[in-house]
């Protein structure tokens, strides 16, 4: 009637580990009548003679046991008759020893090369590594330590294989995690699962020195199990549990420095460069006598600068140049402190945390802070038959200030300073574009903030009903409430002005629950025939609202009086709510034979409120298959100590559509603020504006689950020479979503306010390859190395979209820059392919007609051969999905010392980089960089990238074209990290147990042909547009921070 | 016995558990309406009726600031700023390069301008189709309503039509039996324009019948009136001459009249108080709610307080058109580039010319154009307003009804009629003058001093009845164009009478060599006969629903 009853009648050596290392505090001996006991005692270290707590130590063939203390220690009552102690610690070799006579016995654990008493969540249970058939990437938490970022989605990046995940440099900003590729043009974020309750909204409120472990689901047959949700992948995220018999205290902190290198920033004109820039524009495009209100030229060209901008009186001109992307930027900082109190025994455990994260950005006034508090528990009760425990964190966090528009600073020609003669913001004059004074935007929107405070975790019952069979049943809860405050000062920089001001504030909840039971029963037969059975059912409500509120001009505009209520102008108010349920059960069977040949079997039937009724259930199946050869009892290679082939199919489903895509209906209409209104609303009376109801969105009523099959096959090999060892973990996939949810395109015959419907389309294949490898060596007692090297091959292709074409939201001057169309990649580049420029005369003739040839112009392809460039002649200029993806992490460790470095690209990825339609072409007024203001393409500069300049675009060189693609192609070192750990000796008399020191540098340096400020690029608006730079992407920057963990 | 409460136990708990209904997944959508929760619901079938009115004004989009410029029934783009009278304006020839190609008759299919127009119009059509359909089927009506609402939403219906058929030529007919977008594939454009016009007859004759003289203080609403006037215009597009003077007679016989000062149409505080207005827009201005303005024709601002968008800009054409004699007659051939040279008063409440008040606003600068070299001197003031009826901060607007059809049109409709009958020129010329003499009445434009005139203003009406049906008719087309300047007709007058290539081609002649020294990019303008009368369909519509395209676009 326990837990390890149940356990014992299996393989012992290994199960006991797996229970004791999750459930480390279901160990009680309660039944046990021991009259004849004896008392052992020793402490357990490992190769380089540290001590090691939390090792499980037990009497074999019993379910007697203990955990080692902080120091390694343990103290243990035995039986007479006992006969070994089994000792057991997750990543290390287990070993039993014999008891003998002895009462002192200390042992040396050695480290595990191939990991294989490694238990993973895999949904609803764990288990063994060893075991598995499906792909499973597991982060090791370690490694990802105390980096200097906000959340773990930042921090995993390039630890998993199949994994991209894009981050911002902004403080709490935006992170994007694609698992195996861009399956659909909707949405393609996955599930996390976090102690067992599901998020959709992101695991950056958790405090990463929480999380105990960290997995990715990756194949359909892992997260089959998850069924409706699973299709973009799931990650499972568990938060530590108490593990030490005595009290345990943590501290870890670190406080750091953040800078972006001024070496990425690019290169703009000097106000002289630019204005003769502009001239030779204007005698290009014909004009004898070139002028410009701020520059005065004389008949060679050269140029004088007005003392004043033109049409502005107090702005002095600045000669010089204003860099104005550098002074964006200033030295951020980031400091975290984490405390972490836990303790945990045979009758339950405790973990209490509390953590400060605090970063202040790179771009002036942008930060970020975050606070959050944790407590983990468990109970045990009835003589241990029932266990109840909880895990629960609180987190409140906090965005201030903007992430600036880099866009706007690089359009603002140099000649203009930053400030007036009297000491405000300065802006543009005559001639001189319309680009908004980046610093003073800033300024400007430092107290605008959005906040979060989320509460989430569950409470959970565990208990068996009969033998072996477990019924478990989780209650779980995820409420966020947010608020943003967003203030637009009125202001006159120059020529550019807002007469009101105005803010807007919003409060939303966004509150769902789950429930979960599972029955879990196992069964072993003639020893080796291994079943487990899972049944279980799922229920989850969700629900948001919000409120908007919205006031303008203001005759105080201190922060103070920044309320709605004190608005001079409108005073509005909107809001909103939606709700949405999941209804599932589902069924799992594992079988193995003697851990030899593996079978899992998984199904899922989920009903979801977001479809009609008739459409409403899905079923989701999955099966996998293992074999491991190694376990064969002919296979007798010495060296490899694994060596397993896997193959799975599952398929798992998509439902983020909205809550009421099926069925029609209508709604009042308002969009507050500036620029807003109703477009349903008239005045019939005159006077008075009447509500007009309207249709909300097209619908579709046949619409249903979107569904991805997947088949995965994989190798798993485990070497083990001497003190080295090797593992492979290599698979190749095909992950094929159909009937994919995308909205549809309909004619404007049918109107045009509506929503697009939302229909199953489509057909997208992802099909990749991914390797990971890492090494260990342990040459003698002071020195290991290990390293890993993760690659991920990736090729996404739309199958079939029902004949539509998917244009992006377009950029610049709102022509799009993407199609998603059969064939191609999803949001592919879009545009005419640049052939170079026309040189002669001649090349122009012998081209196809091509309205505004000019020498000195961009030569496009005629791509479809009818001698005439036209719409038909754009084509696919580039890919904004890389190729592959590159990460390697080597490590070294001697004596007490510790170093590591990491690296991660991406390899093969286009960039479609909008800054170039400004700085590039003299259409507009605004800056320009040094390259295209100098080094542009004339007759005595033939090799020139640039085209001539010329105020006129009549050759269309601003609409989309391969000119602006760019490689987005890098190799980022991302970390480098050295530790010291101070040595016992000296800590003992402390009362510490651990302490280690480190110093660490984030992006450290970025290797890159890009020319844009930064190729990492998060901010996408959506699936249709990836891969555009806006120009207004928040850098990476470069951290150094030291820190300190520390244990008593 | 224990055994027995622990199996009971666990069975009720795993019936509870795995027992679980499908029925707790039936969710009531939250903040919207179903069409069956309408059907019951008198004020939501109101509000379906309303939002049909709302498209008059063609935004349709739902996220927030404007930039459907060409959707808006105001005709802006289509009717005034692709004809003689005006020129696109703004910061040049790229910018809205749409309206551009619109401008010099090189439009392709494609353009947001011609999509937008389109798809306002069949939205407007479409909630029409929707209230019918949903207002037809319900009971929730008990006061005799329900067959007014019928009407008026039958005659918005056939105007979206007639809007439709006056710019793209081969549309489609949709009514009620178009449920939603499902049912559109396999929509054909190919009605024969009679076939075409009977229909919207046939929904304005309903209207006719059931809607009240007056909507009593609704004047937003349409009524009699409007039917009879839209049933007055689709006759003149018929040409069926003498259905068209029954229509302007039976409108006069409802009471609307001329307003005595040509101003008052545009005059904030007589809104809806003239007894010249027919059917009209109507604009406002709700806190908060921009699109309460006229915002489709927001970039029609000029200066400092009005921002600087420097839309649609006059052309000098347009200008010398209002040129009178010394008797007070309008005289060809005279370029007014000066104040002293003697106008028609509505030349200075239709352009803003250099130095003239806007209202008491401001003064207009010539120099505040935004491509001077480009675009004439000029700015149109029928579409700004004075600043208590002007939404001065972004995405600016007016808040002034736009006129579709007022009681001087209903008089030059008869006018026309009489005259292509070849009748009656007596009773044509004092149609003509009585318009003339409104002018001559109307107030004067005064300098900033606010005691001098701004020009030197003189209309007189014609002394002697026209001779003969050419005298007539320029005399009716060129008071249409004074009177009617930016109220969205213009070009469409062009086409319907038959002269737009000769007229238009001239007007890319002279315009592009004016003394300016602007508007040298229309020297490569043509109108082509046959082909630019009207504007391509979308390709979209091409594409998605295998419409045919008009004329050789």
């Amino acid at each position: 009637m326990n837990v390890l009853n149940f356990y014992k009648a299996k393989k012992q050596e290994f199960m006991q580990k797996i229970i004791l290392s999750l459930f480390m505090l279901f160990i009680f001996i309660n039944n046990i009548k021991a009259q004849n006991k004896r008392t052992i005692n020793g402490v357990v270290t490992d190769n380089v003679k540290e001590p090691i707590s939390g090792v499980t130590v037990i009497v074999k063939g019993t379910i007697i046991g203990t955990i080692t203390g902080a120091s390694g220690e343990y103290l243990l009552e035995v039986p007479r008759d006992a006969e070994k102690l089994v000792f057991s610690f997750i990543g290390m070799t287990t070993k039993e020893i014999k008891i003998g006579d002895k009462t002192t016995i200390d042992v040396q654990l050695n480290e595990d090369a191939i990991a294989i008493d490694e238990i993973v969540a895999v949904g609803y249970s764990v288990k063994k590594k060893l075991d598995l058939t499906g792909s499973v990437g597991v982060v090791n938490m370690k490694d990802i330590k105390s980096m200097p970022v906000a959340g773990i989605d930042q921090a995993f990046q390039g630890r998993v294989s199949g994994v991209n995940v894009i981050s911002s440099g902004s403080p709490g900003g935006n992170v994007v995690v694609r698992i195996r590729g861009y399956g659909t043009t909707g949405d393609n974020d996955p599930l996390y699962i976090v102690d067992g309750v599901p998020t959709k909204t992101g695991i950056n409120m958790i405090n990463p020195e929480d999380i105990e472990s960290f997995q990715v689901l990756k194949d359909a047959a892992s997260a089959a199990v998850y069924g409706a949700r699973a299709g973009n992948g799931v990650i499972i995220v568990t938060t530590k549990k108490g593990n030490s018999e005595d009290s345990k205290i943590s501290l870890n902190a670190y406080s750091g420095i953040k800078s972006v290198s001024n070496s990425r920033f690019p290169e703009m004109a000097s106000p002289t460069e630019y204005a003769k820039m502009l001239y030779v524009a204007q005698k290009n495009s014909g004009i004898e006598s070139p002028t410009h209100q701020q520059f005065k030229y004389d008949e060679n060209g050269n140029v004088t600068i007005n003392d004043y901008l033109a049409g502005v009186s107090n702005i002095e001109a600045n000669k010089t140049g204003t860099d104005w992307v550098n002074e964006m930027f200033e030295t951020g900082k980031v400091n975290n402190v984490s405390l972490d109190i836990s303790k945990g025994n045979k009758d339950g455990f405790y973990n209490m945390s509390l953590s400060h994260y605090n970063e202040q950005g790179v771009i002036l006034h942008s930060k970020f802070k975050r606070f959050t508090g944790r407590l983990n528990s468990l109970h045990s009760f009835f003589n241990n038959k029932v266990k109840i425990g909880e895990n629960f964190s609180g987190s409140f966090s906090k965005k201030k200030g903007s992430d600036g528009d880099i866009g706007a600073a690089l359009r603002m020609p140099s000649v203009v300073p930053i400030r007036d003669t009297e000491g405000n913001f300065a802006g543009p004059g005559n001639g001189l574009g319309d680009a908004d004074n980046a610093i003073a935007a800033l300024y400007r929107k430092k107290d605008n903030y959005s906040q979060n405070i989320k509460i989430f975790g569950d409470i959970y019952l565990e208990t068996e009903l009969f033998k072996n069979l477990f019924f478990k049943t989780n209650i779980g809860i995820d409420n966020t409430n947010y608020k943003n405050f967003e203030y637009n000062a009125s202001y006159i920089e120059g020529n550019n002005k807002n007469e009101k001001a105005s803010i807007q504030k919003i409060r939303g909840n966004e509150f769902s629950y789950v429930w979960s039971n599972t029955l879990r029963y196992s069964l072993q037969l003639k020893e080796k025939h291994n079943f487990d059975f899972l049944a279980g059912t799922e229920f989850i409500s969700s629900s948001e609202s919000y409120l908007i509120g919205y006031g303008d001009d203001y005759f105080d505009e201190s922060i103070d009086n920044l309320y709605i209520s004190f608005a001079d102008g409108n005073q509005i108010a909107s809001d909103f709510g939606a709700s949405s349920k999941l209804f599932s059960y589902f069924g799992k069977l594992d079988y193995d034979y003697n851990h030899r040949y593996l079978l899992s079997l998984t199904i899922r039937q989920d009903a979801s409120s977001r479809f009609a009724k008739e459409n409403r259930d899905a079923i989701f199946p999955a099966f996998s298959a293992g074999w491991r050869l190694s376990n064969e009892d002919f296979f007798n290679v010495d060296m490899i100590k694994n060596l397993k082939f896997r193959f799975s199919w599952g398929q798992t489903g998509n439902q983020e559509i909205g809550n009421y895509a099926y069925c029609r209906n209508y709604v009042k209409h308002n969009v507050l603020g500036t620029g807003g209104g109703s477009v349903a609303n008239y005045y019939l009376s005159g006077t008075n504006w009447s509500n007009g109801l309207i249709l909300n969105k097209n619908t579709y009523e046949g619409i249903k689950w979107e569904t991805t099959t997947q088949t995965n096959v994989g190798l798993d090999l485990g070497l083990s020479v001497a003190k080295h060892s090797f593992d492979l973990t290599a698979d190749y996939f095909v992950k094929r979503t159909s009937d994919m949810l995308a909205e549809i395109e309909i004619p404007y015959t049918a109107g045009g306010t509506s929503d697009n419907p939302t229909k199953n389309i489509g057909e997208v294949e992802n099909k990749g390859m991914e390797i990971g490898v890492s090494f260990k060596s342990n040459p003698n007692k002071n020195l290991r190395f290990n390293s890993d090297i993760n690659l991920t091959f990736l090729k996404n292709k739309v199958i079939d979209l029902d004949g539509n074409e998917y244009q992006g939201s377009g950029v610049a001057n709102g022509d799009p820059v993407t199609i998603t169309k059969e064939g191609a990649a999803i949001s592919s580049f879009y545009g005419y392919q640049v052939e170079g420029i026309f040189k002669s005369q001649e090349e122009i003739d012998n081209h196809a007609t091509q309205e505004g040839a000019a020498i000195g112009r961009l030569k496009y392809k005629n791509v479809d051969g009818d001698n005439e460039i036209t719409d038909k002649d754009r084509t696919i200029i580039g890919n904004p999905h890389p190729d592959y993806l590159l990460s390697m992490r080597f490590g070294v460790e001697y004596k007490s010392f510790d170093f590591g470095i990491f690296l991660n690209g991406t390899f093969g990825n286009d960039i479609y980089n909008v800054s170039l339609v400004y700085s590039d072409f003299a259409t507009n007024n605004f800056n320009k960089t040094k390259e295209a203001a100098t080094n542009y393409w004339s007759s005595t500069n033939t090799n020139a990238s640039v085209p001539a300049p010329s105020t006129s675009n009549s050759n269309n060189e601003t609409y989309p074209s391969s000119y602006f693609v760019q490689d987005g192609s890098y190799l980022r070192i991302q970390n480098i990290q050295l530790g010291y750990n101070v040595p016992k000796e000296i800590l003992s008399n402390l009362y510490i147990s651990q302490l280690r020191i480190y110093a660490q540098i984030q992006n450290l340096h970025t290797f890159t042909n890009y020319e844009g400020l930064e190729p990492e690029i998060s901010a996408q608006a959506d699936n249709l547009n990836i891969g555009i730079d806006e120009g207004n992407i928040y850098p990476n920057p470069t951290t150094f921070t030291i820190g300190l963990n520390l244990s008593f | 016995m224990k055994n027995i409460i622990k199996y009971s136990t666990i069975l009720s708990l795993l019936i509870i558990i795995f027992a679980c209904s499908n029925d707790i997944l039936d969710e009531t959508p939250q903040g919207v309406l179903t069409e069956e929760q309408i059907l019951k619901n008198k004020s939501a079938l109101e509000a379906l009726v309303t939002s049909t009115y709302a498209m008059l004004d063609g935004m349709t989009k739902k996220e927030g600031a404007r930039y459907e410029y060409s959707a808006s029934c105001t005709n802006t783009t289509f009717g005034d700023m692709v004809s003689d009278d005006a020129t696109k304006g703004g910061g040049g020839i790229t910018d809205q390069s749409g309206m551009h190609s619109l401008e010099v008759m090189q439009a392709n299919a494609s353009i947001s301008d011609l999509s937008d127009k389109w798809k306002a119009l069949y939205e407007g059509i479409n909630r029409a189709n929707t209230a019918i359909r949903l207002i037809s089927k319900s009971s929730a009506y008990d006061d005799g309503t329900k067959e007014k609402r019928l009407g008026e939403l039958r005659l918005l219906r056939g105007f979206f039509h007639f809007e439709a058929k006056k710019i793209f030529e081969k549309v489609v007919w949709l009514d009620e039996t178009y449920e939603d977008y499902n049912d559109i594939y396999g929509v054909e454009n190919n009605l024969a324009d009679d076939d075409f016009y009977n229909k919207i007859e046939e929904d304005y004759t309903v209207a006719l019948n059931v809607l009240p003289a007056y909507s009593s203080g609704e004047p937003g609403r349409v009524d009699k009136g409007v039917a009879t006037a839209c049933l007055a215009k689709l006759a003149l597009y018929q040409k069926d001459w003498e259905a068209v003077i029954g229509y302007c007679d039976a409108v006069a016989s409802l009471g609307y009249d001329l307003c005595d000062d040509f101003y008052d149409n545009f005059d904030g505080t007589k809104q809806n108080m003239t007894p010249e207005a027919i059917f009209q827009i109507q604009f406002g201005e709700e806190a908060g709610n921009v699109l309460s303005y006229n915002t489709a024709d927001r970039l029609i601002n000029y200066g400092y307080v009005y921002g600087n968008s420097d839309f649609l800009k006059p052309s000098q054409d347009l200008v010398d058109a209002f040129a009178t004699d010394t008797d007070g007659h309008p005289v060809k051939n005279i370029t007014v580039d000066a104040t002293t040279i003697s106008v028609d008063v509505r030349l200075d409440h239709t352009v803003l010319r250099d130095g003239a008040p806007i209202f008491d606003v401001d003064t207009f600068k010539a120099s505040w154009g935004r491509a001077e070299n480009v675009y004439p001197p000029y700015g149109c003031k029928k579409k700004i307003a004075p600043a208590e009826y002007y939404l001065m901060t972004y995405p600016r607007g007016s808040a002034i009804n736009h006129h579709i059809i007022r009681y001087a049109e209903v008089l030059l409709w008869k006018a026309e009629a009489l005259a292509m009958l070849n009748k009656d020129y007596s009773t044509i010329t004092s149609l003509v003058n009585k318009i003339r003499e409104r002018a001559k009445n109307s107030r004067k434009i005064q300098d900033v001093s606010g005691t001098i005139d701004y020009a030197n203003y003189k209309t007189e009406p014609y002394t002697t009845d026209f001779s003969n049906q050419d005298e007539a008719l320029e005399a009716i087309r060129l008071e249409r164009r004074l009177e009617l300047a930016f109220e969205g007709h213009r070009f469409f007058d062009l086409v319907r009478w038959g002269i737009t290539a000769r007229i238009m081609n001239d007007y890319f002649a002279k315009e592009s060599s004016n003394p300016n020294g602007s508007c040298e990019y229309l020297k490569t303008a043509t109108f082509t006969e046959g082909q630019d009368e009207y504007f391509p369909i979308p390709q979209t519509e091409i594409d998605k629903l295998g419409l045919t395209q008009n004329r050789n676009q």
